[in-house]
């Protein structure tokens, strides 16, 4: 019962075969855009940089979340220590990926770049979340596929 | 989806995100190896499955 209150992912999902892992995994906006945006200016990159290692933790954070949920051997007081943990540390992360978000567009903003993509995000914290997560794994995605081309030239 | 296999891709996923995060590195580490056996599913495919199923709807 207790676990069933945290349990947020989609319901009906039977197996790993299931249609999860072939979804479109497009961002509101490319973090190339990003770097193309912030130019030559060092303080736009810093705050890029600051950005993205925000998503990162964030990302983290979720998968962290996840795995104790799905833990099926913790007792009920043990399952509650750790998630009332966890749930804290998700907020605090939650409100400085968004922050950095928002530093990080407004100075664009304040410096005539285009930052329109960050108003698509603007009032929902679930917006926020998906695009760290989206950021994260192309982050990922692009070195992956550089090591795999580095594996074939090989 | 059993709740194992749950847990599984969500600590292979915090697994290859932390590794990232520190050493901007892809590589699998013996953890993972040993999880993307038993999932018996590709690298990629572990990822984009922790991102669809963990990312706000």
């Amino acid at each position: 019962m207790l676990r069933e209150m945290y349990e947020k992912y989609p319901r009906g999902v039977e197996s790993l075969e299931d249609n999860y892992g072939d979804s479109k995994t497009e961002s509101i906006v490319s973090v190339e855009e990003l770097e193309e945006q912030c130019g030559s200016d060092i303080e736009l990159k810093e705050l890029l940089s600051e950005m993205l290692e925000a998503c990162y933790r964030y990302t983290e954070t979720v998968f962290k979340y996840n795995e104790i949920l799905n833990k099926t051997d913790l007792k009920d007081d043990d399952f509650r220590k750790e998630m009332s943990h966890m749930e804290n540390n998700r907020t605090i992360i939650h409100n400085a990926m968004m922050d950095s978000i928002n530093i990080f567009s407004r100075q664009l903003g304040e410096k005539e770049k285009d930052n329109n993509w960050a108003k698509k995000l603007q009032g929902h914290r679930a917006h926020y979340a998906k695009f760290a997560m989206m950021t994260t794994y192309k982050e990922m995605e692009k070195e992956m596929d550089k090591e795999e081309a580095e594996e074939v030239a090989t | 989806m059993k709740k194992n296999e749950m847990r599984l891709i969500a600590r292979y996923a915090r697994l290859a995100v932390e590794n990232y995060r520190k050493n901007k590195s892809v590589k699998l580490t013996e953890e993972m190896k040993e999880i993307k056996k038993q999932l018996n599913l590709e690298h990629k495919q572990i990822l984009k499955k922790a991102i669809d199923l963990f990312s706000p709807k």
